[in-house]
């Protein structure tokens, strides 16, 4: 019996070497279409932690990541970049060219070969480009050039479901850069309920100040070149969804467009928002 | 199977045309051989020691070299006594007639504004030709040519039937010419025309003549535009084109050019007593014209020579590597890539396509004509006199021919600047937001006429010394547009405008002194005040009806003097001319970086003098060699400063105004010096071989006026201003062309003696296959926020090299 076991494993072992062997020609197969884009993918995390704050770093090794773009340029709030995103973190993508969500657009799952690019940061937010120049005495950057886009980056698939990283004020961390998240019980200040965005006749971009009622501010960030940017904040509480960016220390987060805000529940400020503050603040003489 | 396939299967001997450079160059009349000249086409029929010696060359050779003699308009062609020149769009019917020419014969060619006895017009250069039908003997001939060069071949067969005379002095003809360039990887893409002429003409009594013509041109072609020396190295080619991708694998040519028009001519000439004559011709064009381009809204730039795309525009020297590997490894990365830009119109919201193949159609209705009245008398004066007249409408309008994998286009403006007003950008507010299918119209809708009268009066006295004559001409000219949508933009875009009336005046006269049998000298001088241009009445028709700033009458006055030595065997001219040309105008629309807009830029007052000096001579080297030899140099420069203004196209405001630092710089983009020679050696009667060598000097590139402004100067230190204002030089360039000839004849018939007739001729064009650029231009767009001429460099249109061309003819009777 326990021969007959063992005949029946290896034969079981053979048969599914068998079948899956087309599989794996298959696979191969792929592999050459997708000109020379490896197989071996690093997540974004093990990419940003490549990186030094201040510092460049050249990419000399054939490093792949794949993730998938959860914002780019359709409403131009984002000019010549993606963020993309993978299970483990988020990454800016600078792209030399325009409409880029034509080609990209969100949920789009992308395989991007990193050699020879160069991982940078502005204002500590960790991007991803094709050259620095620091000639001038500041670094200047530049995103990969139009036509290059089929040699870094690679359309695995399209359409791939995205779900927003549901965070509160506390979980808000630099691991968290490029990343789509969610927050909710949040709403504008009082100051800046009713503003629009930006300013969009002067095409200036604008930081408007999101308050939790839990206690703590993030800033939305907005171009002015931004399609919503004349749009008038609404008033009310709820959710807002964005991706998380850092300027320095400021949080931020960016606006994909206007359905991401969900403000429709009442506000919280006043006694109630007061009453969240943290105990310093609620110690503070008035 | 087509007709047209038919017709090639039909005819056994194989044929050509042109070379690849020649279908560029599609409005120039292919001056084919008549069968009693049986040279290559472009071998000049030289000088015969003519006052302008080049000017056969220049012709001749104008496929290569795009520059005119004396900086003056191409010639036009009067076509059975009918200019079919247009005030609108400088529309010119020639190139209806391409490729026809077997069956018109060249009455009399008419350079640097010399007297015409074929009638007046105020015009430098001019040939006339008319439709010969009426022949003594019935004839069936055929023509056909094959030639390929670098690039490309083309084919063409013809077929003239000519029926002789048929009871009561009925003659009629039938021509049919077939051209086909097949598709591949050429210059323009492809090329297939199908023309049809039929003509009957009546004779009766002496020298009564009346007659009808029809034409009728049906052609297809892809058309090549110009692009910078960078695409050329990186694709290695010198016919590189940018215009075409690939397309479900297969080559798709977005930007062609098709022609749909029949022609209808009716000839009467009555003559008394040989000495005065009545000629009355009338001519209608009555059909379609459509142009395909390229065009996209919202969505990156999808042309492969764009300059941000260029290994050029980085400034980082490792990416510039990898971009230029890049391009060597994948070559076809230098053309459009249809695929993504079907997968990005796919993949939108709803399939709204941001990239789709436009077609610009206009409905032709021209109604031209011209009376002719002569009363010759030698022994007292040759008087002439006549009017020319045209009633021309224009219906210009978009249609959608290819929505590249998408569901719709959006009817918007596309180059107007986001005011945030979703109105401001419809092309047609009654019908906002519309989604156009392929097939439907979008975009502009109107209609242009115009109407021109031009009565004339010449005189000319012939005496044993001298010569003299004088001519006058005035005339109206008048222009309308008419708009059938409004834009959000501007109120007048639907509508009628205003007629625009504008008085054309001209006199020119010409005094010949013959100083002894062999020796003359002949003075030419002309004056004419021009009616403004198309361009120049209406700022922008494609959008409004508004008046162009800059409608100034054209003024061009001048004086040329020749001095001609003619004896048997060696024949000489030397002409010196100086000209005047003020109050010119130009107007663009383009992109203005500093200002991050379009704008209509308009320049006025431009006032230039021409100066220079032409030598030709011919002679027999041996018994059987003739020489041509002929020279010119030209000095063409602004004499003053003009004036310009850049108006924002959103609302026709003025951005920028001032004055363009141009006096004393080169105004024309013909080479200072050119030099000439041309050997024609007959061994036997029936055998001719030639070569011809042109050597140009000194060409510099066309220029870009509006970057030489005393803004820019303003904004620059003195070295970055010289280096923008200095006008750069294309290397000297030297073509040579050869033939050979052969002219046969047999008796078919012993019986009725019958002569049947055939030549065959084999031409090498640009022998040396010298890099010699057709169209050498400074782009209109300039950086001028950085003022680096780099950025937005030259661009070329170059020839394809060496071509070679064989032709067969038959003529049988």
């Amino acid at each position: 019996m326990k021969n007959n076991t063992w005949l029946f494993g290896l034969l079981s072992a053979v048969c599914i070497f068998i079948l899956l062997m087309p599989a794996c020609f298959k696979k191969d197969a792929n592999a050459a279409v997708i000109n020379n884009f490896g197989d071996s993918i690093s997540t974004i995390k093990s990419l940003r932690k490549i990186h030094n704050l201040g510092m460049v770093e050249l990419i000399g090794q054939p490093i792949y990541i794949q993730g998938i773009v959860v914002a780019n340029d359709e409403h131009d709030n984002i000019y010549k970049s993606l963020y993309i995103q993978d299970k483990t973190g988020g990454i800016v993508v600078s792209l030399d060219g325009q409409s880029l969500y034509q080609t990209y657009p969100i949920g789009t799952l992308v395989k991007i070969k990193t050699q020879n690019l160069f991982l940078t940061d502005y204002r500590h937010m960790i991007q991803l480009v094709a050259s620095v120049d620091s000639s001038s005495g500041s670094l200047l950057t530049m995103g990969i050039p139009s036509p290059l886009f089929s040699k870094f980056i690679q359309v695995v698939s399209e359409n791939e479901p995205i779900n927003p990283l549901m965070v509160n004020f506390k979980n808000l961390a630099d691991s968290l850069q490029g990343r789509l998240i969610q927050i909710n019980g949040v709403e504008f200040s009082a100051l800046d309920t009713g503003q629009t965005y930006a300013d969009k006749k002067n095409k200036l971009g604008m930081s408007r100040s999101i308050k939790f009622c839990s206690g703590g501010t993030i800033y939305m960030r907005t171009s002015g070149y931004a399609d919503f940017a004349g749009v008038k904040i609404p008033p009310g509480n709820g959710i807002v969804i964005g991706v998380y960016s850092v300027y320095n220390n400021e949080k931020q987060i960016i606006l994909r467009d206007t359905n991401d805000i969900l403000l429709t529940a009442k506000r919280c400020t006043g006694a109630a928002w007061l009453q969240n503050l943290p105990q310093t603040a609620s110690k503070s003489p008035i | 199977m087509s007709l047209k396939s038919i017709l090639f299967s039909l005819l056994i001997f194989v044929v050509g045309g042109q070379a690849t450079s020649q279908i560029v160059n599609e409005n120039n009349i292919q001056l084919e051989p008549s069968f009693s000249n049986n040279n290559a086409e472009w071998i000049s029929t030289l000088l015969n020691a003519g006052n302008n010696g080049l000017h056969s060359l220049a012709t001749y050779n104008g496929r290569i070299f795009s520059w005119n003699l004396r900086g003056e308009n191409a010639t036009i062609k009067i076509i059975d006594g009918i200019n079919w020149h247009s005030n609108v769009g400088n529309w010119s019917g020639e190139h209806l007639f391409t490729g026809m020419n077997y069956i018109f014969k060249t009455n009399e060619i008419v350079t640097d504004y010399a007297h015409s006895s074929s009638g007046y017009y105020a015009h430098p250069n001019i040939t006339f030709v008319s439709s010969e039908n009426i022949t003594e003997k019935k004839s069936i001939a055929a023509f056909g040519s094959f030639s390929i060069n670098n690039s490309s071949n083309l084919n063409s067969i013809a077929l003239r039937v000519q029926s002789g005379p048929r009871p009561n002095n009925v003659y009629t003809g039938l021509a049919i010419k077939i051209e086909q360039a097949p598709v591949g990887v050429l210059p323009n893409g492809y090329k297939e025309s199908f023309i049809l002429s039929f003509n009957i003409d009546k004779k009766w009594k002496r020298n009564n003549k009346i007659g009808m013509v029809i034409l009728w041109n049906f052609s297809s072609q892809g058309t090549v535009t110009t692009t910078t020396n960078e695409m050329f190295s990186l694709s290695k080619q010198r016919v590189y084109n940018p215009n075409w991708g690939w397309y479900h694998q297969q080559i798709y040519f977005p930007n062609t050019r098709q022609v749909n028009v029949p022609v209808i001519t009716l000839k009467y000439q009555k003559i008394w007593n040989n000495q005065q004559a009545l000629n009355f011709s009338q001519g209608i064009i009555l059909g379609k014209e459509a142009r395909s381009n390229l065009t996209w809204t919202n969505a990156t730039d999808p042309r492969p020579d764009y300059y941000k795309y260029l290994p050029s525009y980085l400034a980082d020297t490792t990416l510039r590597g990898q971009l230029t590997d890049w391009y060597q490894q994948h070559p076809n990365a230098l053309q459009i890539q249809f695929d993504q830009l079907d997968r990005i119109n796919n993949s939108s919201k709803d399939n709204r396509s941001f990239y789709i193949v436009n077609q610009e159609n206009t409905d032709l209705f021209l109604f031209h004509g011209s009376v002719l009245f002569s009363h010759l008398n030698q022994r007292k004066f040759d008087i002439q006199g006549g009017v020319q007249y045209a009633l021309d409408q224009f219906h210009f309008y978009n249609i959608i021919k290819d929505l590249l994998g998408g569901a719709y286009f959006y009817n918007y403006n596309g180059w107007m600047n986001d005011d945030t007003l979703a109105i401001s950008f419809q092309n047609d507010i009654n019908q906002p937001n519309k989604k156009i299918k392929q097939g439907e119209r979008w975009g502009a809708d109107y209609k242009m006429k115009s109407i021109q009268l031009n009565p004339w009066l010449q005189i000319q006295k012939q005496g044993p010394i001298f010569e003299s004559s004088i001519a006058f001409g005035y005339g109206i000219d008048g222009m309308q547009r008419s708009g059938f949508n409004q834009n959000g933009l501007f109120a007048n875009s639907k509508g009628s405008s205003g007629f625009h009336y504008y008085a054309n005046t001209d006199i020119k006269a010409q005094v010949l002194y013959k100083i002894n049998g062999r020796m003359y000298v002949r003075s030419i001088f002309f004056a004419k005040w021009i009616a403004p241009q198309y361009q120049s009445i209406f700022l922008d028709p494609d959008i409004h009806s508004f008046p162009s700033t800059y409608q100034f009458k054209e003024k061009k006055f001048g004086i040329d003097v020749s001095f001609f030595y003619r004896a048997p065997n060696f024949k000489s001219s030397l002409s010196l001319y100086q000209k005047y040309n003020l109050n010119e105008t130009i107007h663009k629309m383009f992109y203005h970086d500093a200002y991050s807009l379009f704008v209509y830029g308009e320049i006025g007052n431009i006032n230039s003098i021409q100066n220079g000096a032409e030598f030709a001579l011919e002679t027999s080297l041996f018994q059987n060699i003739k020489m041509n030899y002929a020279a010119t140099f030209s000095n063409s420069f602004y004499i003053e400063n003009p004036t310009y203004q850049y108006l924002d196209v959103n609302n026709l405001q003025i951005k920028e105004a001032g004055l363009l630092e141009l006096k004393n710089t080169r105004s024309s983009n013909g080479p200072r010096l050119v030099n000439a020679i041309n050997f024609n050696y007959q061994p036997i009667y029936d055998c001719s071989i030639g070569i011809t060598a042109v050597y140009a000097q000194e060409r510099p590139l066309s220029l870009n006026l509006f970057r030489r402004s005393t803004w820019v100067k303003n904004r620059l230190d003195p070295i970055t201003w010289n280096q923008i204002q200095e006008i750069k030089m294309l290397d000297d360039q030297l073509v040579c062309n050869a033939f050979i000839s052969k002219f046969f004849q047999w008796r078919s018939n012993k019986k009725h003696d019958k002569i049947q007739k055939g030549s065959l001729s084999l031409s090498v064009r640009n022998i040396f296959n010298e890099f010699i650029p057709i169209l050498a231009f400074e782009q209109t767009r300039f950086d001028y926020i950085h003022f680096k001429s780099e950025k937005f460099p030259p661009k070329y249109l170059m020839d394809g090299g060496v071509s070679y061309s064989l032709k067969i003819q038959l003529q049988l009777q």
